[in-house]
């Protein structure tokens, strides 16, 4: 058993998944791929992958359950869909040759393809059950050829039981074992209070506590305690803190704002001295060069608490925000932190009026994407968001922020249709550079284009003002819990942690 | 005619208490315990008043400092918590909220009740019937669960938890003083003062409610702790004071909880200040109580 659900990937075969650490792709259902020429990928599938048996009458799985898939995107983004332009929005068509063959014709050349194609975001699910259900998957509780099934869904937790009629994956891969999955029983309990998680896992009721669950000192305690072993890994996750674009329109009021926050204190308090100046890509990346050095993030994100609060003062901040409202929630931890932290720091270096609205993680979802239909400001002013999912894409994480296509869109604080113009030019100027990065297919050369964009960012003083990212995560495991991967347990297969990795088993 | 005071005397005159130095004296001769217990809430009411003055040797209680977790020192008389903040200065601070939703709340609920249980009681009809009926279908609610939802529907501050808190504790109230004025509208002096043409109002809050005003003072007395506690419990809940601002139902709640088992000091403190205050009320209730009911005055009974 383990706390807070990362998401059903389980329950879904994709193509493949991705291993950032090692930078290996590891087949799900495709056998081979192949990239034919910068705007064709084509890939083989496995004959003989079924439905599950209550899926679509357990039939074969084909190429044609991957085109449909893979195109209803668009149409799921218009049914409040979450899932990034990014990941998607390079595909033009899918053409199906043969009932095992997968022809991606791209729209421009993807420096990411494959590596989106391992995101959880591409599983494949059964056409009849989608339109049955009017495009509305969570109707149901399972669409997929998946591993397991979901048999619970309930606002407690999440139960999933081992798919009978599951192939065997051969030849194997770090991901995927000939005879696997080898854990009966998955059940993730969603449990809103972190003191009761930590409880539970000292109490022998849960076998695992993901990183969401567990800073530095948490994992130093669990550490001491018998049977339970502490993992340390590179973090690679972000956070960021959005403006609502509809009312940050002058920039010198996102200037005081990112001006105002003392990272290093920060980093000192918040992550205990493992922190690094957010990117905005993510700290793993940056390392690579997809993104500036800790060095030149220093620049570029000073504290200057006079000049923030004359900023603040000459822009008439507290006339244009008589009242900052924030929005939080306490079931993770550095949510509640971070916020609690930019409003003692927006009240002591800006002077401003801090209100936070604290909420449950279902209302904290709902207020992060309100008003995106309607063209509607946002019930908040700034809005802190951290995300650790898919943190396999350079051009993607804390990045996806700035980007019109990106969590800019999903968010509203950044869309060429923006009443406002200002946040307007820069969401065009932002796609631009975006679209050729992600286009340029030279590492070296798309690393420089990525730092161009991470400099004008800084420059523009974008939307969304990075915040400094953990160096390190935590994750604990009960010892009956054997061979979870220890160097890439919270990112690999793209993002999924290691709730996609079949050769997990359980000590009786 | 006799005249309304002659109708007082005919009646029995209301015994007023009064609060000279004499009666203080007897007061903490006789009640120890609730002796006691008014100067530890002078005292809190004082740390409360005096939270920023540099005698209390206080820091900003929502500054974040480097020094996380660390147990109580000579610098840190009561450690520091997960943000490195100053504890004690957070239990000193934290006397405020506590003390104002008391108070506020103990002003609004008890005025309402009272006026409302004496409209009840006093006029009864269809007076009493619609007021009961509320007060009934307010109380046929678990208290910490309507407090919830009220809250959460105002949001987060000292405003929605002082409101919150008042509509659980007024019904409450209501319905005590309601009960007494039902016994009181039966003596002699209100047929008295009846008789000599006084008005409804002027017999219900000239005459009645004097006579109840110790009942009064002991509903109040009791109603202040319970209500430190509710905000206490709403706060924890996280529904009540905002994220950050000290408050002991803020120190003892969700983001405090995780660090309970390696760091003692987070839960002792706000929790014996929380405690003591709400004893500190209790007993002085008791002791009020004692001093003021005339049946018990003298009887032994109240004795400290």
């Amino acid at each position: 058993m383990v706390t807070n659900p990362i998401h059903p990937a389980k329950a879904y075969s994709h193509l493949w998944t991705y291993q950032p650490s090692t930078k290996t792709v590891c087949y799900d259902l495709a056998l081979e791929h192949e990239q034919v020429d910068p705007l064709t990928l084509r890939v083989k599938i496995r004959q003989g992958v079924k439905f599950q048996a209550d899926v679509a009458n357990g039939r074969e799985l084909t190429a044609e359950d991957i085109a449909y898939s893979y195109t209803r995107f668009p149409v799921a983004l218009t049914k409040g869909s979450q899932v990034n332009q990014i990941q998607w929005g390079w595909i033009d068509k899918i053409e199906t040759p043969d009932k095992y063959t997968v022809v991606i014709k791209q729209k421009n050349p993807f420096a990411s393809n494959v590596i989106s194609l391992g995101s959880s975001a591409f599983a494949v699910v059964a056409k009849e059950v989608v339109e049955a259900n009017g495009g509305d998957l969570m109707k149901v509780m399972n669409a997929g050829s998946g591993p397991y099934r979901m048999v619970k869904r309930e606002p407690t937790g999440t139960r999933y039981e081992r798919n009978p009629d599951y192939f065997q994956h051969d030849p194997p891969s770090p991901t995927y074992v000939k005879e696997g999955p080898y854990i009966d029983v998955w059940e993730e309990a969603i449990i809103p209070d972190p003191a009761t998680i930590k409880a539970k896992f000292l109490a022998g009721e849960l076998d695992v506590l993901t990183v969401v669950n567990i800073d530095r000192l948490v994992a130093d305690e669990l550490g001491r305690e018998k049977g339970v072993k502490v993992v340390k890994g590179p973090a690679n996750g972000h956070l960021v803190m959005q403006f609502d674009n509809f009312k940050w329109t002058d920039k010198r009021h996102r200037q005081a704002v990112w001006m105002a926050i003392d990272r290093d204190a920060f980093i000192k308090n918040l992550y205990l001295g493992e922190g690094l100046y957010g990117g905005p890509t993510a700290s793993e990346f940056a390392k690579e060069g997809y993104g500036l050095s800790q060095d030149e993030l220093k620049k570029l994100q000073p504290f200057n608490p006079a000049e923030a609060k004359k900023l603040w003062q000459e822009s008439g901040g507290a006339q244009a925000f008589p009242t900052v409202k924030m929005v939080t929630m306490q079931a993770i931890p550095i949510f509640a932190t971070a916020t609690e932290f930019v409003k003692k720091q927006l009240e002591q270096n800006l002077g401003a009026k801090v209100e936070v609205e604290v909420v449950d993680p279902a209302t904290y979802v709902a207020r992060a994407v309100a008003g995106f239909a309607e063209k509607a400001p946002k019930p908040w002013d700034l809005f802190i968001a951290w995300e650790l999912s898919l943190q396999t894409i350079p051009d993607y994480n804390a990045l996806a922020h700035y980007v019109p296509v990106g969590y800019g869109a999903i968010f509203g604080n950044l869309r060429p249709d923006s009443p406002k113009s200002e946040t307007a030019a820069f969401a065009v100027k932002m796609q631009q550079l975006w679209a050729a990065q992600a286009q340029e297919l030279n590492p070296e050369a798309r690393k420089q284009k990525v730092q161009e964009i991470v400099r004008t960012i800084h420059q523009e003083y974008g939307p969304a003002v990075p915040l400094p990212v953990p160096e390190f995560q935590y994750a604990a495991f009960r010892d009956r819990v054997k061979n979870y991967p220890e160097k890439d347990f919270m990112y690999a297969n793209a993002g999924t942690g290691l709730f996609r990795v079949q050769d997990l088993w359980l000590d009786a | 005619m006799a005249t309304e005071a002659q109708a007082g005397v005919l009646a029995g005159p209301v015994s007023r208490p009064t609060f000279g130095l004499g009666r203080l004296k007897r007061f903490a001769r006789r009640q120890p315990l609730g002796t006691a217990s008014a100067v530890v809430i002078g005292l809190l009411i004082f740390a409360a008043v005096f939270a920023d003055a540099p005698f209390m040797r206080t820091t900003d209680p929502k500054e974040f400092g480097s020094n996380i977790l660390v147990p109580p020192s000579g610098e840190h008389w009561f450690g520091t918590n997960r943000n490195g903040q100053d504890l004690y200065s957070r239990v000193v601070y934290g006397a405020r909220p506590s003390l104002m939703v008391g108070m506020a709340t103990v002003l609004i609920s008890v005025v309402g009740g009272t006026v409302l249980g004496l409209l009840a009681g006093y006029l009864g009809g269809v007076v009493d019937t619609v007021i009961s009926r509320l007060s009934e279908v307010l109380l046929s609610f678990p208290a910490i669960l309507f407090g919830l939802v009220v809250a959460t529907w105002l949001g987060p501050g000292l405003k929605a938890v002082i409101i919150a808190i008042s509509i659980i504790f007024t019904p409450v109230i209501m319905r005590i003083i309601r009960g007494a004025v039902l016994v009181e509208r039966q003596r002699m002096y209100v047929d008295a003062a009846r008789v000599i043409g006084c008005s409804e109002a002027r017999l219900m809050f000239r005459h009645i409610l004097p006579n109840i005003g110790p009942l009064v003072i002991v509903v109040a007395s009791t109603t202040l702790p319970a209500a430190i506690l509710a905000e206490s419990a709403l706060t924890f809940l996280g529904v009540g004071l905002p994220l950050g601002e000290p408050s002991w139902g803020n120190d003892l709640g969700p983001q405090a909880r995780a660090y309970f088992n390696m760091a003692w000091w987070l839960a002792v403190f706000p929790g014996v200040a929380l405690s003591l205050t709400v004893l500190a009320f209790n007993l002085l209730g008791d002791a009020l109580r004692d001093e003021l009911d005339p049946r018990l005055r003298g009887s032994g009974l109240g004795e400290g």
